[in-house]
């Protein structure tokens, strides 16, 4: 089963790749994506199957959370697209389509692998097949944005191939057998060689957390998500830095299997910490709204690493419900911008005012994504975000709550200003000259991520919670408390 | 395993040069270089990341048959390397370069571990660093046609 989850996506991006009509290939995606999460359904829905233990693709019940996410999140992105490609007719999207198709596959593959060298070639593989959709518009911004991710994420993920190799050397010195597999090294974990495993925690959470935009490792996130089209934008923060965090809790794993749980937490929580602080530091007086949402990920990112960093079951559980949050309010958020930014011919929110009278429905959303951002109920990421808090006071850090509900005021400002100047205000054209009007196509996936976000803070389903709950006993497997 | 072996020299050693001089064709630049800091500095600061490497691998607890040998300075060395042309060089191909030379060290690393890495991954990690290159250098022509020169520094215009 796992096997497919790789494999039907590749099928789909060598049909875009082929396909000669500019025209029909986007509906290749929806149809694409559509299969992919109906398989991903079917194998949530199916009992988890006894792992044996050397295979390298697994599905393991943390695998299921992120898998649900990504599909959903895929899914909805997908139906937007023949709607946002039917308005760039003059441009090939030939590239665009393979490379969307071509990353769902490795992002499945990055959350399926149980062997950590596999795994690396897969997040690498989900950078390498970003860089030509963020070049979508083909300007020279775009062409230095897309430099500039590429470059800084491919060394980061470097240095976590480093730290792959000084986890397999840690084995080595204890005289265990050298391996990247997952369950061996969880199952040997307490006999690893502790300075090899700090060093290749501190390396692996370095890397990969240059991939998922986490403080002082995230100056290519406003360039990349301030040029890449809003489809592009959505499923980079919303599935590609998941992945990223989902690399990040396997080598958390192993770490405290091996009993050094602390030692990784402290790294966790202050990193957190400074990627929000120095989110809600850029977003003061940010006027461009799209690089606004690159800082707004930066902050979601450093809440991911920090709901883990404080640790417990609810520190856990709370950072697993904020990577479907987070990934959903994303998908609201780039989308709605996407639409504001067609229709206005500017990113800078000194020249866009009043988008909830030219757009009434891009507008709204825009601003129901940005209040379920920032945490108000009744939206989802309240939920997740307050159990963060609730963790951090269970654990008698308030020092830590403290700095949280700061950082996480001054991006409600910071990121309110902003917004709102967008959304409300005189507007630049009459609503009957808008260039690019709300459309189905073009709205109707963005309602769908609102109604996941609506629903995930009045009521998360009895499945859902199941899974969850599997998920955080999972990461807790072979740690001994 | 031998297949493997081909692979990796061909690709390091013939493909990924290919790819780069091609990149560098359409820009007429030659291959001088303007670090930033100027030569002395950046061949002083590469030495002392070589004795950096030195001691450090000294302060790690290595397997009694990996300590006389050079493999773990050798492979930190080429990493700070790698990061220092990664730092100190302005122009994207020059970057690229940087990269490949960190990606180096790492494998020289590899070097003590064999069987972590079973062949399929290995050649995964290849294909990978292979694509990353091509992508570059893709890039590169690009920004040959749309700025001149290869300069990053006229890569500037996306401020905070």
């Amino acid at each position: 089963m796992a096997v497919y989850l790789v494999a039907l996506p590749l099928v789909a991006a060598a049909m875009a790749l082929l396909a000669p009509s500019n025209r029909w290939r986007p509906w290749l995606l929806p149809l694409g994506s559509g299969a992919h999460l109906y398989l991903v359904v079917e194998v949530l829905r199916a009992p988890t199957p006894e792992t044996g233990a050397n295979e390298w693709l697994v599905i393991d019940p943390l695998g299921k959370v992120f898998l649900l996410s990504l599909g959903v999140l895929h899914f909805l992105c997908m139906l937007y697209a023949p709607g946002y490609l039917a308005l760039r007719p003059e441009r090939s999207n030939r590239v665009l389509c393979t490379c969307m198709m071509f990353s769902l596959s490795m992002m499945s593959l990055v959350v399926l692998s149980h062997h950590l060298g596999l795994m690396w070639v897969a997040v690498e593989a989900t950078t390498l097949a970003s860089a030509p959709s963020l070049y979508f518009n083909h300007n020279p911004r775009s062409l230095q944005a897309t430099w500039k991710y590429l470059l800084i994420c491919s060394v980061g993920i470097a240095l976590a191939l480093l730290g792959s190799l000084f986890l397999a050397y840690s084995a080595l010195h204890a005289d265990l057998r050298t391996t990247l597999l997952f369950e061996d090294l969880v199952g040997e974990a307490s006999q690893l060689s502790v300075p090899w495993l700090r060093a290749a925690f501190v390396l692996l959470f370095v890397g990969y957390g240059t991939k998922m935009g986490l403080a002082p490792m995230h100056t290519w996130k406003p360039d990349a998500y301030g040029e890449a089209p809003g489809l592009v934008g959505a499923l980079l923060a919303g599935g590609v830095t998941s992945c990223s965090f989902f690399a990040i809790l396997r080598a958390y794993h192993i770490t405290a299997a091996a009993g050094e749980g602390e030692f990784a937490q402290r790294i966790m929580v202050f990193m957190g910490l400074l990627s929000m602080a120095t989110a809600a530091a850029f977003m003061i007086r940010q006027g461009d709204f799209k690089r606004l949402l690159a800082y707004s990920s930066v902050e979601h990112m450093g809440i991911l690493v920090l709901g883990v960093g404080i640790g417990g079951k609810t520190g856990i559980l709370a950072s697993l419900l904020h990577v479907i949050n987070n990934a959903m309010t994303k998908g609201v958020l780039f989308l709605s911008a996407g639409n504001i930014h067609r229709a206005y011919g500017s990113r800078l929110a000194r020249d866009v005012h009043g988008a909830i009278r030219s757009l009434p429905l891009s507008g709204s959303l825009f601003l129901a994504g940005f209040l379920a951002g920032c945490g108000s109920p009744p939206f989802g990421p309240f939920v997740s975000e307050f159990s963060v808090l609730v963790a951090a006071l269970e654990s008698g850090r308030y020092m830590v709550a403290a700095l949280f509900l700061l950082a996480m005021l001054v991006v409600f400002i910071g990121m309110g200003l902003t917004v709102l100047a967008v959304v409300f205000g005189k507007p630049t054209h009459p609503s009957s000259e808008v260039p690019f009007p709300d459309g189905i196509s073009t709205g109707a996936p963005i309602v769908g991520f609102m109604a996941i976000v609506l629903m995930m803070g009045i009521y998360i389903p009895q499945p859902l919670v199941a899974l969850l709950d599997d998920a955080v006993a999972f990461l807790q497997l072979g740690v001994s408390s | 395993m031998t297949v493997l072996v081909l692979a990796t020299l061909g690709v390091k050693g013939f493909v990924i040069p290919r790819m780069l001089f091609f990149a560098m064709r359409d820009a007429s630049i030659g291959p001088e270089v303007r670090p930033i800091g100027g030569f002395i500095t950046s061949l002083l600061l590469g030495g002392a990341g070589t004795g950096l490497a030195l001691v450090f691998a000294k302060s790690l607890p290595l397997r009694p048959e990996h300590m006389g040998r050079l493999v773990v300075p050798a492979s930190l060395a080429t990493v700070l390397a790698g990061f220092l042309m990664l730092v100190t060089r302005r122009r994207t191909i020059t970057q690229t370069l940087g990269y490949l030379v960190l990606e180096n060290g790492i494998f020289v690393f590899g070097l003590l571990l064999l069987e972590a890495m079973p062949a399929l991954v290995e050649a995964g990690v290849l294909l990978d660093l292979f694509v990353a290159v091509f992508v570059m250098g893709i890039i590169i022509q690009h920004i040959n046609r749309a700025l001149d020169p290869l300069d990053i520094q006229h890569l500037s215009t996306l401020k905070e």
